[in-house]
């Protein structure tokens, strides 16, 4: 099964004006690639379909200026974006093998582990498996999957293992799965491997099981959760984007504290009925978190602290080292111990105010999850508008070069233009690209790009990881929980922390009852070892079975911009901007939407009174 | 899912378009939508949804129509658009060959992006156009037979057929979705945000 965005994209699509067959078909037009857009110059171009390159587009269009939106990938959102699993072992496998490619390259150090230990499953394509008995798990620390590869061995034996169901979905076939598999066990031996050990007919079984539900998972490269209260859902509300959409509130947020994972409260109810912690250590964190919500109509409180870390500031307004843990890990959810330390007081309380303005809204927590996922969705969406309004969309585009004009005398005229490897060329008077695009620029344009090290493990698990512990939220939610997990520094040994994300069936992240665990450990100190153990840490209370294991190296590209503050990139005189790489290790989505505002201001600057998305009638409005 | 109730319908269809560009998808909406039919060949601009409630056995059924937005045009369709579909009108052009053969392809990314067992219906469209005519109407049932689904000729000009081919679709979903009430429990509804102002309890899925 070839991928059918990939398919679909290269089939040539007729120019309705010339599609008729009694017309010859013109001599110029390229039978594949796609014909050129008509016309062939924009006001603006943008390239990536990341979150804030849509929002940007959506909002040019909407300003009246004609876009043209270009990917070189074949989907959408860039590093936001969400797969099925055969999709994303695909497009990991092909990153380990192609580490030239400006956006596969930012990804490597993949490594795929199967649980092979229920060689008596035999579900039908069509249901999820039934989960198995929880087996022992491994004390390593290193390596979740190691009992599996213990019982696997141990089942080496076995005459055959069940075979495989007959009945298949159609879009699915068993040829293509098996092929898929071997690929992976042959092709990739040098940069990722799909089993620790050796391929087993079990672990092949286990995946073929798994990838036969491939549809079922929405498996995102960058999780992400959205405030509920905040820049970006005002966004979604007030441009019309939000009906696109679909949201669930976060469940629950955990902090995992001396060796266990502990529900970190949500309100003033929670606070005062969390038996662990004390009455006087309750007073304090209310006292604070009542002050943190409006700390700027008492500026004294905090005035000797400015500019220093807020750690030594909640360290004076006498929280414990549990308490800081939960304000600093679980509420600002920042566990990078750089981060952490170069947290001034000022930027520490306007995070907790935001998550304390989020409370309240919807549900226990102050977040709402996207169904199918966050990043994905929600670039859609705005590609969507942007297209409503007249934007033009091409994926999967060939780019061979950005050429920009630049004529010194009469005001200096830019002109940018983009060409295909096929020769197909579109002009544009702006440009604003991600850092995927930086390198078809002139040198002379290029910023710097350093990268950073983000380590990720997404995770299919069989049941609910904080089911045995919580049985009560779990009765009134027959799914397993949304939650997030916060691993402070010193939990983990390479000091950096992991953040967890769990998804369910609720959002459409996979088959119900299994859950998927994404973790992200970001910093030079890291490795893979930590996400695993991390992992591991997780699912041992409830027994859980780890059914399948990716983790991967992701390179986040940072573009050295003029002031320390500022993430764009502009050069050309204010024609050329180069937006951040949206997929770090930060939880949420609120820099996108204030980066697509800055660059819409900028790019506008002149034109009279250009509102940023104004609001769209909505048509359910409109009916006779 | 099909259950949204309120004062003025029963029922919450949400179908989608899909087919080549210049197929007259968005004729076909307009005319099913407003009745109204612009012959000069226009892209689809601002067009997101239509909504037109029907009656069908007695029932108020909102169906929520959703266009391509144009994004069919270099096949950069957004997986998002298949959401929640639950019946879909593959359209081609009967003066158009090309737009037929492709039905093959737009099957197959539905196969792909639609939730499984969404209803389709083949349209024909522009059988006004005899002289233009290539695909005959016996084509288009074979291709149709071999999915095994319905399968339609119109005219969005000549008002031929649209609204057969809709209520055809939406009577199918009703079936599927409705009368048989579906077995598998449907995910209760998440938090959408639009541009009401959202009250502090608003939209929660827990009600």
């Amino acid at each position: 099964m070839s991928n059918p965005a990939a398919a679909d994209a290269a089939e040539p699509t007729p120019d309705p004006s010339s599609s008729t067959p009694s017309s010859p078909p013109p001599a110029l037009q390229p039978q594949s690639p796609p014909p050129p857009a008509d016309p062939t110059h924009f006001d603006a171009i943008v390239l990536g379909t990341g979150l804030t390159n849509s929002i940007t587009a959506a909002a040019l269009v909407r300003a009246g200026k004609s876009v043209l939106h270009i990917d070189r990938n074949e989907f959408y959102a860039e590093h936001l974006a969400s797969f099925d699993l055969v999709t994303l072992l695909r497009i990991l496998g092909d990153a380990a093998k192609d580490s030239d490619d400006p956006f596969l390259g930012c990804y490597d150090e993949f490594e795929v582990a199967v649980n092979a230990s229920d060689g008596s499953t035999s579900t039908t394509s069509s249901e999820p498996p039934a989960p198995p008995a929880p087996p022992a798990l491994s004390t390593d620390a290193d390596n979740p999957l190691a009992e599996a590869h213990a019982v696997d061995n141990s089942e080496k034996s076995a005459l055959h293992p069940t075979p495989a169901p007959a009945q298949q979905p159609p879009s699915t076939p068993p040829a293509d799965l098996e092929a898929l598999i071997t690929a992976y066990t042959t092709d990739y031996p040098s940069t990722a491997t799909l089993f620790s050990h050796q391929p087993t007919p079990h672990s092949r079984h286990a995946l073929l099981t798994l990838l036969r539900t491939s549809r079922q998972y929405n498996l995102e490269l960058s999780p992400r959760i959205i405030y509920s209260r905040g820049a970006l859902v005002d966004l979604l509300a007030n441009s019309g984007v939000g009906r696109y959409l679909e949201f669930r509130p976060l469940d629950r947020i955990h902090l995992f504290w001396d060796g266990r994972t502990e529900q970190v409260p949500g309100s003033k109810e929670d606070v005062f009925g969390n038996g662990s912690v004390s009455l006087v250590e309750k007073r304090r964190l209310m006292k604070f978190l009542t002050f943190a919500v409006g700390f700027e109509e008492t500026p004294e409180v905090f005035e000797d602290y400015k500019g220093k870390p807020y750690a030594e500031f909640l360290q004076a307004q006498k929280l414990s080292p549990r308490l800081i843990a939960f304000v600093l890990n679980a509420t600002a959810l920042i566990v990078e111990q750089h981060a952490l330390s170069t947290l001034t007081t000022e930027q520490g309380l306007l995070l907790t105010q935001r998550h304390l303005r989020s409370l309240g809204r919807w549900g226990k927590t102050a977040f709402l999850v996207a169904l199918y996922g966050a990043g994905s969705e929600l670039s859609q969406a705005f590609c969507r508008l942007c297209a409503v309004y007249g934007g033009t969309y091409i994926l999967n585009f060939p780019l061979a070069e950005i050429i920009t004009t630049l004529s010194a005398d009469d005001g200096g005229d830019v002109v940018v233009a983009i060409t295909a490897k096929d020769g197909t060329r579109y002009t544009a008077d702006r440009l604003v690209a991600s850092p995927a695009y930086v390198q078809f620029l002139a040198p002379e344009l290029r910023p710097k790009l350093t990268s950073k090290s983000v380590y990720r493990c997404v995770a299919i698990v069989d049941r609910d990881v904080h089911g045995s512990s919580n049985a009560a939220a779990a009765a009134d939610h027959n799914q397993p929980a949304l939650t997030v997990t916060a691993f402070p520094p010193e939990a983990v040994r390479n000091g950096q922390g992991v953040t967890a994300i769990q998804q369910s069936w609720d959002v459409s992240a996979c088959p119900k009852t299994q859950a998927v665990i994404h973790l992200s450990a970001s910093g030079d100190g890291s490795s893979h070892a930590d996400v695993r153990s991390a992992l591991q840490a997780l699912v041992k209370p409830s027994g859980a079975t780890v059914l399948l294991a990716a983790t991967y190296r992701r390179h986040q590209q940072r573009v050295e911009t003029a002031h320390a503050e500022e993430d764009v990139w502009w050069t050309a005189g204010d024609r050329i901007a180069v937006t951040r790489d949206e997929g770090g290790s930060g939880l949420d989505l609120e820099a996108c939407g204030d980066e697509a505002r800055s660059v819409f201001t900028r790019m506008m600057a002149g034109a009279e009174e250009a509102e940023f998305l104004p609001g769209v009638a909505d048509p359910a409005d409109e009916e006779d | 899912m099909a259950t949204s109730k309120s004062a003025s319908y029963d029922y919450l269809i949400k179908l989608l378009l899909i087919g080549d560009s210049g197929v007259g998808k968005s004729c076909l909406l307009l005319r099913f939508s407003d009745d109204s039919f612009t012959p000069s060949f226009i892209t689809t601009i601002g067009i997101d949804f239509k909504i037109r409630t029907i009656e069908l056995d007695g029932k108020r059924i909102k169906l929520q129509i959703w266009d391509t937005a144009g994004q069919e045009r270099f096949r950069t369709i957004t997986t998002a658009y298949y959401r929640g579909a639950m019946g879909i009108l593959l359209t081609y052009d009967v003066t158009d060959e090309r737009s037929f053969n492709n039905i093959r392809n737009w099957i197959r990314n539905i196969e792909q992006h639609a939730s499984e067992g969404v209803n389709k219906i083949l349209v024909g469209n522009k059988c006004d156009m005899l002289e233009k005519k290539v695909i005959s109407k016996e084509q288009g049932q074979a291709l149709a037979d071999e999915y095994a689904i319905k399968f339609l000729e119109t005219s969005a000009k000549s008002n031929i057929g649209v609204e057969e081919a809709f209520f055809t679709l939406a009577r199918d979903i009703k079936k599927r979705l409705i009368d048989t009430q579906s077995e598998k429990p449907e995910k209760a509804a998440g938090v959408t945000l639009n541009q009401e102002p959202v009250s502090k309890q608003g939209g929660c899925c827990g009600k």
